[in-house]
């Protein structure tokens, strides 16, 4: 046994450093005025069958939502449409959308078409809630309590000015499955709306000695009366006292709030019950719901998955989850006002919300975040693992932390003797219940067991750096990096090499079959295999030539998943490999992290996002689902470069290392939208023309376009509406007699086409969601595009033949003209370069000789004295006199430093190119501007050619740009200085800019500085533009040939 | 804070002296040990235990370049501080493959020393736009044999050596990029790691490559 007890210091444990942002699994998303929402204050929501969401506001007209956009539709736009303030929205059930406004106006909108309903009437009459239908027969409710009847024709019902001063003052209307319309007074009297008034409920059940608080639908169109003295439910023609285990308090019904197959909720004072067959399956208390001022009375509603909202103007909103979890969404957490106006569940059960600072969409994620920011610098994690105490270890750039019990801990291990740094820290966990590998960059792999840290084996056995730990199945631990592959049975530590098949080579990651099998992914090679004690190249074809690989995955199935730098995600089924990249609906091309859940999943981290994918699908295309902070991740970047980076652990869940803390996804609460998107071309542009088609998946005959002839641009413009992540939904094309097959487009919204011939095609376009689920039909338009009478094939043929023998008779003439002129040039440079290369050598030994031993020597002695200058000045027996001369001593000689460094720098012949001249100006000036309050901006052209530059020229460019630079910083008084280098056209091209005080050119006759650069550039054969306006900053230009002096 | 150990190597007489004055003096930091050769720095210096090193680039026989990638591999981590007459970039590039963290002029004035000494602790010294070029011209161009060598750049550590491309400062940089100048102390230091490493890489690559 070579290990040995390396350390038995006790380790410092610092408490609750971390946390679990857990708590919020509801996303908050906000559409305000800058993100193209009209206005903020949205008062109303609706949502028409195509999937669209109408947004109706107080002073920002209607608009249109297709998940991404939104369409503002106004007086102007829709000739119709008469007050800014839409007060409420109604799709009903043959899917035409109602609009009120404030004036108590009625639109509709069907087929893309406004149509006023009923104009002008009281501001009183403006409609506040929809009773439903009874034939052809729409029912509102007005704002003063008036019955409107649309049947073609408006029927005002208890009408206001009819009303007596002994009429009862109603509360609520509601009508049941049968069209029978209910409603209760405010003394709490239940009537019905027989024609022509209202009636008292005098049936013979004891309803008439309740007090009704509330009334709604039930699952079967039933209706539900809620009282102080619990809950009565129609049936036959009475209403029969419903029997639930409600207690005291519980008894006195204030609302209720039903939701198909979850039963009814309702509401005491604080006191929420879910009542499901005639039980309460779920109670709570919301402290604080009905304390304060109530500015209006509060709303609830049942959401799809079995939750309860419950609205409270002025104080946002309480939300009850299917699991009966409370959380009071407001500012505090992300709503953008507590002003909330209205609330809609959609058909991809998001919930919206309007409130007076804009829409809320809020939408379950299941991810969950485990946040490391406050624990020391940065909070990026690299490595994560559970051990079988069920703690999760996070291995950090710089520390180790542990996650039990619903709290984080920070691990500080201290430095071993001074001899190890704990950089890079990986983690595996190790043989025993808590035990664990930790593999460093510089200090090799350590065992911590229990408290005890050891060193099982010296750093450096292993290259010093650890960066994949993974165990085989027969629990021996292999460690690889640049420096090879290793293994560690528990005694003794092997080094696989050459003997064993294995190349040096960088080793990215290990994976382990369960026959013994193992695979290594490795630089060169990509993927080796081994079996019976060697390692054979698994010959992958028709990859890209260098591939980097990040992580390595073999599934249940015995795939084998290679993720890659740059290059996307591979698949080796043992057979053939495929490829799949962003096009194929991968977050990003570099995968680096990747692992199974229990499920049948393949789970992976990019430096964009996650992503999700079947692994049992080998048939037609591979889905991805892609996830990113809108689906609750902290941050895109998952972290890369180390193994394992990610780990499922024993409860299922998958942890991931990221840029930002670790992140916790749930595997079995994935929800998957099932509604399709639905597709619309907005337009067609034909060159410049626009023509606006509105052509859905559902115009299945739609007429041919007509085109005139010519040759046009054709650009089509398209949506695919989802209200879940419109952002991720993703489009196929086809022009039929252009594309053989669907195009993928990815997420793009629009295609252009050009130079299509005369005759008729057919666009189409189908979309799909990130969830995977196709729109039913694609989208389709028709056009014909009309031919000129001259384009005719046989004119044609003939014009091409023509042109292609004039064309090659005037390019062989050129070629011809070419050769010669290069061929004389040649013969002459040669003769005179032979001359000048013999002068140049015994120059340019005399100057490398000149400029060393100025360096060596001269340099060397200065740097000396302004050191002994610094020495004495610090010395505490000389008076202050004496202090002052000593630090101008310094000064002056370090100032002689960088003089005698110009001149080594200009005598020196090994800087005789371009690109020394453009780094020596660069240092420079970062160097003169370094202490000063002028920024210095610098912009090299990455590639600036390493072309020969004469000793003097050189030196004559370098001092223009050091006087300019100092021009800028004694004259300007810019607070940017930029300086930029590039070689364009075969010129070299200085340019010196400040926004500074600037002057005039012609008045600055004291100009010495300016004449003198100016005679340099002459001198250089340089030109040299001195661009300056008073007030506006000065702009020096310097463009030197580059060809002159060769 | 801990006290910060100082090892010194320079073969001039007077500056090893003054310099050893100038950490001495200096509450925090101590000199431990100071060396005029390479070979004796190499000899004896890690016993020692220095946290960080000032080290001149040009020494007798073994230069400082030498020098600081053998004490790097005794030592990992240790970090080392290059002193320079003259801004030479090729030379303080080929220190920093080797394994230094920063680099200093040696013209600079005590506190800048020890500022340099301050912040290459905490992470690393910035470099000048034009070394930061070098350095992302060096992670783009990887040789044939060596495609393969150690970890690439991240997306972030390349948006800072952009930004140091174009003379931004630390401070700037973070004000850019709204991170702390902590975090960008961090990138600075995976940059030196990185290029180390990867210069390691490609030493033992060559030196098994040869028969």
């Amino acid at each position: 046994m070579n290990g040995f007890l390396c350390g038995l210091v006790g380790l410092c444990l610092l408490w609750g450093m971390g946390s679990l942002r857990a708590a919020t699994r509801n996303l908050i998303d906000v559409w305000t005025p800058y993100e193209g929402l009209p206005q903020s204050r949205v008062l109303s929501i609706a949502q028409t069958p195509d999937g669209a969401l109408w947004v109706g506001m107080q002073r920002g007209w209607l608009a249109r939502f297709d998940g991404l956009e939104f369409t503002a539709f106004t007086a102007d736009s829709t000739q119709v449409l008469v007050s800014p303030e839409i007060q409420k929205l109604h799709v009903d059930d043959r899917g035409v959308l109602w609009i009120g406004d404030v004036d108590g106006c009625l639109f509709s909108y069907e087929n893309f078409a406004f149509e006023k309903k009923i104009g002008k009437t009281v501001a009183e009459r403006r409609i506040i809630d929809w009773l439903g239908r009874q034939g052809d027969e729409l029912r509102f409710v007005t704002s003063v309590r008036e019955l409107l009847f649309w049947n073609g024709s408006a029927r005002y019902e208890n009408q206001q000015s009819m009303r007596t001063a002994t009429s009862p003052q109603i509360e609520q209307f509601c009508q049941d499955g049968a069209g029978v319309i209910w409603c209760r007074t405010l003394e709490g009297v239940l009537c019905r709306w027989e024609s022509g008034g209202l009636v008292p409920w005098q049936g013979d059940d004891d309803l008439q000695q309740a007090n009704v608080r509330h009334l709604c639908v039930g699952e079967d169109g039933e209706m539900h009366v809620g009282t102080d003295r619990g809950m009565y439910v129609a049936e036959g023609a009475g209403f029969v006292h419903q029997k639930i285990d409600f207690s005291e308090e519980e008894v006195k019904v204030f609302q209720l709030a039903h939701a198909t197959g979850h039963g009814i909720w309702t509401r005491s004072g604080d006191a929420l019950c879910q009542v499901e067959a005639g039980k309460v399956t779920k109670r709570l208390r919301i402290e604080g719901l009905s304390d304060g001022p109530m500015f209006r009375p509060l709303e609830m509603h049942a959401d799809a998955a079995g939750g309860v909202w419950i609205l409270k103007y002025g104080n946002g909103v309480w939300h009850v989850n299917e699991r009966g979890v409370c959380e009071h969404l407001s500012t505090a957490n992300g709503l953008p006002s507590d002003l909330v106006e209205t609330w809609f569940e959609d058909r991809e059960k998001n919930i919206w919300l309007g409130t007076a600072a804009g829409l809320v969409r809020i939408k379950q994620s299941f991810f969950s975040l485990v946040d490391t920011s406050e624990d020391g610098p940065g909070s990026e994690v690299i490595s994560v693992c559970e051990t079988d105490d069920g703690s999760i270890w996070l291995g950090r750039d710089n520390g180790l932390s542990r996650w039990r019990d619903g709290k984080m801990e920070t691990i500080v291990l201290p430095r071993m003797k001074e001899k190890i740094p704990m950089a890079s820290i990986t983690v595996h966990p190790a043989k025993g219940l808590n035990n664990l590998w930790i593999g460093t960059v510089q200090s090799g792999a350590l065992l911590r067991e229990g408290e005890t840290l050891l060193q099982p084996f010296r750093y450096d056995r292993v290259g010093q750096a650890v960066r994949v730990m993974r165990a085989d199945p027969q629990g021996n631990m292999w460690y690889g990096s640049e420096f090879g592959l290793f293994r560690w049975d528990g005694v003794e530590l092997r080094q696989f090499g050459e003997a064993d098949g294995l190349s040096p080579g960088h080793i990215f990651d290990v994976a382990f079959g369960d026959d013994g099998a193992m695979w290594v992914a490795k630089a060169d090679d990509i993927l080796l295999e081994y079996r019976n004690g060697r390692f054979e190249k698994v010959p992958l074809t028709g990859l890209p030539g260098s591939l980097r690989v990040l992580a390595m995955h073999r599934d249940e199935l015995g795939g084998i998943w290679l993720g890659t730098l740059g290059a996307g995600l591979l698949h080796y089924d043992g057979k053939k490999v495929s490829r799949f990249t962003r096009e194929d609906g991968l977050p990003g091309d570099s995968v680096s992290q990747l692992i199974s859940d229990d499920f049948g999943y393949l789970w992976g981290g990019t430096q964009q996002g996650m992503f999700r994918t079947k692994l049992s699908e080998t048939e037609g295309i591979r889905l991805f689902q892609a996830f990113d902070h809108r689906d609750g991740l902290p941050t895109a970047e998952c972290s890369s470069g180390f193994q394992p980076a990610c780990w499922k652990a024993k409860d299922g869940r998958l942890w991931f290392a990221t840029a930002d803390g670790a992140v916790v996804a749930s595997p079995g609460e994935v929800f998957l939208n099932p509604v399709p998107p639905y597709v619309l071309i907005h337009d067609m542009q034909v060159n410049e023309d626009m023509r606006v088609l509105n052509r859905s998946q559902d115009d299945l005959t739609p007429p041919i376009e007509v085109i005139v002839p010519g040759k046009h641009r054709y650009e089509f413009h398209f949506t695919g509406i989802s209200q879940s992540a419109a952002e991720k939904v993703r489009f196929q094309w086809r022009l039929q007699g252009v594309d053989d097959d669907w195009i993928d487009g990815q997420q793009q919204r629009s295609v252009a086409y050009s130079g299509l011939r005369p005759r008729l095609y057919q666009f189409s376009v189908r979309a799909r969601t990130n969830d995977g689920v196709w729109s039913l039909r694609p989208a389709t338009v028709s056009f014909s595009v009309q031919p000129y009478w001259w384009q005719r094939p046989m004119l044609q043929i003939a014009m091409i033949g023509v042109g292609l023998v004039v064309s090659t008779f005037f390019y062989a003439t050129y070629l011809r003209r070419k050769h010669a002129r290069q061929l004389e040039l040649v013969q002459y440079e040669r003769s005179l370069e032979q001359q000048r290369f013999d002068h140049k050598a015994a120059m340019e030994r005399e100057r490398s000789r000149i400029a060393a031993e100025l360096h060596d020597d001269l340099g060397a002695n200065l740097t000396q004295i302004s050191w002994l200058g610094e020495a004495a000045h610090r010395s505490e027996s000389i008076t202050d006199e004496e202090k002052d001369l000593f630090s101008r001593i310094s000064q002056k000689s370090r100032e002689m430093v960088r003089g005698i460094d110009e001149i080594v720098w200009a005598v020196n012949p090994k800087n005789d190119t371009i690109d020394q001249l453009a780094t020596y100006v660069c240092n420079f000036a970062e160097q003169f501007f370094r202490n000063s309050p002028t920024r210095c901006r610098i912009d090299v052209e990455q590639d600036i050619p390493v072309m020969a530059l004469d000793s003097h020229v050189r030196h004559h460019l370098y001092l223009i740009a050091k006087e300019s630079l100092h021009n800028v910083a004694k004259h300007a008084k810019a607070d940017r200085v930029w300086i930029r280098i590039s070689c364009v056209d075969g010129f070299f091209l200085l340019v010196i800019e400040d926004r500074g005080v600037g002057f005039l050119p012609q008045e600055k006759d004291s100009g010495d500085g300016l004449n003198n650069m100016r005679e340099r550039a002459r001198k250089t054969g340089a030109d040299l533009e001195i661009r300056s306006t008073p007030g506006e900053g000065t702009c020096v230009t310097l463009r030197y040939p580059l060809n002159q002096n060769s | 804070m801990q006290e910060i150990r100082i090892g010194i190597v320079e073969d001039n007489h007077d500056l090893r002296n003054s310099l050893q004055q100038i950490v001495n003096s200096t509450p925090g930091m101590t000199c431990v040990c100071a060396y005029s050769t390479a070979e004796d720095a190499i000899r004896s210096m890690v016993d020692h235990k220095p946290d960080l090193v000032l080290m001149d680039i040009h020494l007798p026989f073994r230069n400082g370049i030498e020098c600081t990638r053998r004490l790097k591999d005794l030592r990992p981590s240790l970090l080392v501080l290059i002193l320079t007459v003259y801004e030479d970039s090729e030379s303080i590039f080929e220190a920093l493959k080797a394994g230094a963290s920063g680099y200093l002029l040696k013209r600079s004035s005590p506190s800048e020393i020890l500022a340099a000494i301050i912040e290459v602790m905490e992470g690393g010294s910035p470099m000048s736009s034009q070394i930061a070029r070098k350095v992302v011209s060096s992670f783009q161009q990887a040789a044939p044999s060596i495609a393969s060598d150690g970890e690439p750049l991240s997306e972030r550590e390349q948006e800072v050596l952009g930004f140091l491309t174009k003379g931004y400062s630390s401070k700037e940089i973070a004000d850019k990029m709204h991170v702390s100048i902590n975090t960008i102390k961090t990138h600075l230091k995976h940059i030196y790691q990185k290029l180390h490493v990867r210069s390691r890489t490609e030493i033992l690559l060559r030196f098994r490559g040869d028969p």
